[in-house]
């Protein structure tokens, strides 16, 4: 039970060690947000489950079973609005050769 | 921009899933925060943030028009009233100021199964009187803050 729940923890920190680095060393918005929304969603969805596990079948166990379904949910949701509000503002994707700042310049509304 | 957010996804999570769930969720935190962090001020708090969001994505037929502005100005008017009178009531009964334990709601203890003190009571009212007002105030923030929905 025990070795379960921080193998579950250890893996969750993983992939939020992973989102961090990709928010750092990523070019651009979409992948940044990209990073983030993927990894972090399912990194804090398995650190919660470690603590799940951890708590047993109890009250607190049923408070984080409920966490782990908002944030399961939310999180993507509220990625989606962000890329959305970038896409119609005109928020170009990166491109290696830079002609992704040709573009929003001219199709700057 | 008193449009509803035109994301199908984010209107359906927000409508079906997020407000219902934090009202509830404020409520609990309401009458559980005798053992549980939590209290009137937090619940109203976490309720409001229902409103706020609800008012946010929605837009003013699903939001605005079941609770406008003026029924939370009414809402915080009526939980001033309620902990002011919680605080007063006591006077008139041979008490000090806010002293529970003089509250006429004996009667509550008919319909309440758990055998609770009468101060216990008292603090509750007062508890309920701060999360209206909470919820009240910071929805009246809200909505002058950002003058979106103050012309009904």
């Amino acid at each position: 039970m025990n070795i379960v729940a921080l193998a579950l923890m250890a893996a969750g920190l993983f992939f939020m060690a992973i989102a961090v680095i990709g928010l750092v060393r990523l070019p651009d918005f979409f992948s940044r947000v990209h990073a983030v929304s993927k990894s972090e969603t399912l990194g804090i969805t398995l650190l919660l489950l470690g603590l799940l596990v951890s708590a047993g079948v109890s009250l607190t166990g049923l408070k984080l079973a409920l966490i782990v379904l908002f944030v399961a949910i939310s999180n993507p949701v509220g990625v989606h609005v962000l890329t959305r509000a970038a896409v119609r503002n005109g928020l170009m994707p990166w491109r290696r050769d830079g002609l992704h700042l040709a573009s929003e310049a001219q199709g700057e509304r | 921009m008193t449009e509803p957010h035109d994301s199908l996804i984010l209107h359906f999570i927000v409508r079906a899933f997020m407000v219902p769930f934090i009202i509830v969720f404020g409520i609990y935190v309401l009458v559980h925060g005798e053992a549980s962090p939590g209290g009137g001020f937090q619940a109203g708090a976490i309720v409001a943030a229902a409103f706020v969001l609800a008012r946010l994505t929605l837009g003013r037929e699903h939001a605005v028009n079941r609770f406008p502005t003026r029924v939370l100005i009414w809402t915080a008017s009526l939980g001033m009233a309620v902990y002011l009178l919680a605080g007063v009531v006591p006077l008139f009964f041979g008490a000090n100021f806010l002293d529970y334990s003089q509250l006429p709601v004996g009667w509550f203890n008919n319909i309440a199964t758990h055998d609770e003190t009468l101060r216990a009571r008292g603090i509750f009212i007062v508890e309920f009187g701060v999360f209206l007002a909470v919820l009240g105030t910071l929805g009246i923030l809200y909505d002058y803050l950002t003058e979106r929905y103050l012309d009904d």
